[in-house]
């Protein structure tokens, strides 16, 4: 159901019924104290968040916004009712009491919370974060952003309706070590890049589970949600980082949504190509090519799983080499290039030291976040139309300004899935 | 058999083309009865992977593939688990040639495979597949099916639905109206306008649906500032209230937006004021800039961080750097924060001296902000000023300084930094040698180390070669480690 917006809900509330005695000649702006309050500071300044998905990923951000002093989590949600019982195990014993709820809707219709942390599996983030959006919730979801190129747009459009803060949780854009990367080869301190070499890794191939019993506590049918129906199984159904849902096409976009939603992420503000996109997308086979890749207009080629040279992304410029991993693993050719401070004249990254600290801080000014929709959704889609290209065995050619597949109408059908009734995306 | 047999008649009426094509769908449908799971999987592919080739640019036939989808559909032959798949590819490539089948599994009693012929006729965008999904619609009372059809519906975008439609917004049951809503909303255009209009003013439209009819009649009604106006003004939904004042803020600035934003700016509703401040500086309101002048200390604080966000949009400088510099006073570490962070945008001395003091704060957030907008800072001279302070005779000023040039790369001052580690101040040498740890290059290195090797004091001989043993780890290359060599 739907409520109200409240950008902070428990901290911004006026008394009701006073602005009815400002005149038209009034100053704009009401006193605190006209309105009753005594300080400036409002006596809750926490953002109240409700979690909905604490599988896996999950962990991390119910870690964080339950010892943050900036936060209240309120309440917790999951279609799996022993998943649910251990996420408000953990909370209660550290200190907090919230509401377990396993249907995210009525925790998106909860008039008290403020943000949405989106940790489900990704065919339901769409649904999830609009429904929050809709509902007056700033969101935070895990990438990638969505699982199709349409549920992007509709995210995009949904955030800009509502005035909703989303920030997606492809982190690294907050990690020191990319973002001093991604300057150098912004800045072109490697010269005009030409190739670049991210590392993905595979899943298994998926295959078909036998039909098991669904355990009690589970709403399976939820779980599948929009997804087409396929008979339970616990491994189907798994979160972990090696296979389990993560390797079906139906709830994921295998590895390219995968690895490929964090460096393609950080290829695209390198090149500072946040509001565009690749053009060419060529799987894996294609006439006996070993690597899938896909290619900028008048930029370089990315290319999946190449020579790394041990690196998570490698740049390769005309006059140099940039190589970074996680765990601040960081390399230049020439060496002393990783060591160069920015001139006054260069492009500074935005600069985030936490990445959900980050979407905090929007929440409260309204600004937008290091990783925000628009960006997001750039990003998934490179991840999907290089999904579509593998799927298709065969390459797409994208028109980024349009937001098009050019010349291929089968593969045009699959900037979006059909969704299986009664799950559908909110307008 | 009566399968293979089928198969052959249809084939023999079938193009050439077609003929192929039925015969390996049929033989990879075939597969789904072993009962190997591993093998009915491996099926799946191999017809994704036949239907992808049959398809590609330049060698397909749509309706050919089509029809001969729909006879391995109409085969008997063909498990249930085949004929799911075969709809499940029919999804990227059925044509208006599979209606008719379609439509007779839509109608059927297979509950799995009329929702996968559902989401086929969605696929297919001709009118003859609308008419299939309105017919099932109007014959269905399954919620779920209902549901289903509606969205579908939806994605056809087909005006004709519009009537169908318009019959669920008044269901009972909540979930079927949001659904007919939604699709309306969708479809948009007059004849959905007028519907939802009706709906909006309507008793039969159960209470708790309000708020969606208002919602669907905004995107409806989107682009139509009359429409947005009258939502804006008449609904209780602080949701709806809030997109529709985006709306109509977004898309002008004549006196009417202008009125509205001001007067948006008082509301109680949070997300409402928030939105009419940020836009009401953006388009530098007077009255909005007056109250931001007067008023700004008595806003709530949360307020205030907005207006600091915003501050970079405001034509006039000195309102937005005096605004800026009186919330450093604040007592609330984030609305200091967002203040030294509009300084950073800001191109006075006034701005930039306050960026420096609050690099000397003992709060790290406060340090970390003042660094970060010191780094970006718009003060055309701080260059120059931070060149000129390094030579201060202040302790202070200079300490600040050297702090400052670690975030600021100033041309130069590297060289500088050199003189304080060797001169007098050990104060400044300490903190100069902090900063150049992180600036340093190898000529600079090489023009410290040679000082450690000039001096006469053995102290400072000994704290010049620690640093330049730490720079040269963190320059990290080989030239850089064989110039430092332990000195006697």
């Amino acid at each position: 159901m739907i409520t109200s917006v409240n950008s902070f809900s428990r901290r911004t509330i006026l008394k009701g019924g006073l602005a009815t005695i400002i005149t038209a000649s009034a100053p704009v702006f009401l006193s605190s104290r006209v309105l009753g309050r005594a300080g400036n500071v409002a006596p809750n300044s926490r953002i109240n968040i409700g979690i909905v998905g604490n599988g896996l990923i999950s962990a991390g951000h119910r870690g964080f916004c339950l010892t943050q002093s900036a936060t209240q989590v309120v309440a917790l949600c999951d279609v799996n009712r022993d998943t649910l019982d251990k996420a408000m195990a953990e909370a209660k014993a550290k200190g907090t009491t919230c509401e377990a709820i396993l249907d995210y809707r009525e925790l998106c219709a909860r008039p008290d919370i403020d943000a949405v942390v989106v940790s489900t599996p990704d065919h339901w983030h769409a649904a999830i974060s609009i429904e929050a959006m809709r509902s007056g919730k700033d969101v935070y979801v895990e990438k990638p952003m969505s699982l199709t190129i349409e549920e992007g747009k509709a995210m995009r459009r949904a955030a800009e309706r509502y005035g909703r803060v989303l920030q997606v949780g492809s982190q690294q854009r907050s990690d020191n070590t990319f973002r001093k990367a991604a300057e150098l080869v912004r800045n072109g301190y490697i010269g005009n890049v030409h190739t670049i070499v991210c590392r993905l890794g595979d899943f298994p191939q998926a295959t078909q589970f036998a039909e098991e019993p669904i355990p009690d506590g589970l709403d399976y049918d939820r779980w599948l949600g929009p997804a087409p129906w396929e008979p339970y199984n616990s491994k189907r159904i798994k979160g972990d980082y090696g296979g389990g849902w993560r390797m079906f096409w139906e709830y994921g976009s295998r590895k390219n949504g995968d690895w490929g939603a964090h460096h393609f992420d950080i290829v695209q503000w390198a090149l500072g190509m946040d509001e565009s996109g690749p053009d060419l997308f060529v799987p894996k086979g294609f006439e006996g090519g070993s690597n899938q890749f896909h290619s900028y207009a008048k930029g370089p080629k990315v290319i999946r799983d190449g020579d790394d040279k041990g690196a998570m992304i490698r740049f390769i410029g005309e006059n140099g080499e940039v190589r970074v991993s996680r765990g601040d693993k960081f390399e230049t050719d020439p060496a002393g290039l990783k060591n160069v401070v920015l001139k006054s004249g260069d492009v500074r990254l935005y600069d985030s030291k936490d990445h959900r600290m980050d979407w905090l801080n929007s929440i409260k000014t309204r600004q937008q976040p290091i990783c925000h929709v628009g960006i997001g959704h750039r990003t998934a889609t490179i991840c999907h139309l290089s999904g579509i290209a593998e799927r298709l065995g065969r390459p797409v050619r994208w028109d980024p300004v349009a937001e098009q597949i050019v010349g291929d109408p089968v593969a045009s059908r699959m900037m979006d899935r059909p969704r299986r009734a009664p799950y559908a995306l909110p307008v | 058999m009566k399968f293979y047999h089928s198969i052959f008649i249809a084939a023999t009426l079938a193009t050439h083309v077609q003929a192929i094509e039925l015969e390996a769908i049929t033989a990879v449908a075939a597969k789904f009865d072993n009962p190997a799971l591993d093998e009915q999987y491996k099926a799946r592919l191999e017809l994704n992977q036949l239907i992808d080739q049959a398809s590609a640019p330049g060698k397909e036939d749509p309706a050919a593939l089509t029809k001969s989808l729909v006879l391995a559909l109409q085969a008997s032959g063909t498990s249930r688990e085949a004929d799911k798949y075969i709809l499940r590819v029919m999804t990227r490539v059925a044509t208006v040639d599979a209606v008719d089948c379609l439509a007779k599994l839509l109608n059927g009693q297979d509950a799995m495979l009329k929702e996968e012929a559902r989401q086929v006729l969605q696929s297919i965008h001709d009118p003859k597949a609308v008419v299939a999904l309105e017919a099932a619609l109007r014959k269905t009372s399954e919620k779920r099916e209902k549901i289903g059809l509606a969205y579908s519906l939806a994605i056809q975008k087909s005006p004709s639905s519009v009537p169908l439609l318009a019959s669920l917004v008044v269901d009972s049951d909540l979930e079927i109206a949001r659904a007919g809503l939604s699709a309306l909303a969708t479809i948009g255009g007059n004849e959905a306008l007028d519907i939802l209009k009706e709906a909006d003013a309507s008793q039969k439209v159960a209470l708790g649906l309000k708020p969606d009819v208002e919602e669907a009649l905004l995107i409806a009604g989107s682009g139509n500032a009359g429409v947005v106006q009258e939502v804006y003004q008449s609904t209780k939904s602080d949701f709806v209230r809030l997109a529709a004042f985006l709306e109509l803020a977004r898309n002008g600035a004549d006196s009417k937006v202008i009125a509205l934003i001001e007067k948006a700016v008082k509301s109680d509703s949070g997300g409402l004021r928030h939105a009419a401040l940020k836009r009401g500086i953006e388009l530098n309101l007077t009255n909005v800039l007056t109250g931001l002048e007067q008023g700004m200390d008595q806003m709530p604080a949360e307020d205030r961080l907005i207006v600091l966000a915003n501050l970079q949009h405001l034509k006039s400088v000195d309102v937005a750097e005096k605004i800026a510099l009186r919330r450093m006073n604040s007592g609330v570490q984030d609305e200091r924060i967002a203040a030294l962070a509009a300084l950073g945008e800001m191109p006075g001395k006034p701005a930039f001296d306050a960026l420096l003091q609050a690099l000397g704060d003992r709060s790290p957030p406060i340090y970390q902000a003042a660094a970060a907008a010191l780094a970006a800072t718009r003060y055309p001279a701080a260059e120059a000023e931070l060149l000129g302070q390094l030579r201060d005779t202040s302790t202070a000023v200079r300490v600040l300084a050297i702090k400052a040039v670690v975030f600021r790369q100033v041309p130069g001052a590297n060289g500088i930094l050199i003189e304080i580690i060797a001169g007098s101040d050990p104060v400044a040498s300490k903190e100069a040698m902090k900063s150049l740890y992180f600036t340093a290059t190898l000529d600079d290195l090489r023009a410290l180390y040679s000082r450690a090797s000039a001096t006469q004091d053995a102290e400072m001989r000994k704290s010049i070669t620690a640093i330049c043993s730490k720079i040269a780890t963190r320059i990290d290359t080989a030239e850089a480690r064989d110039l430092v060599k332990p000195l006697p």
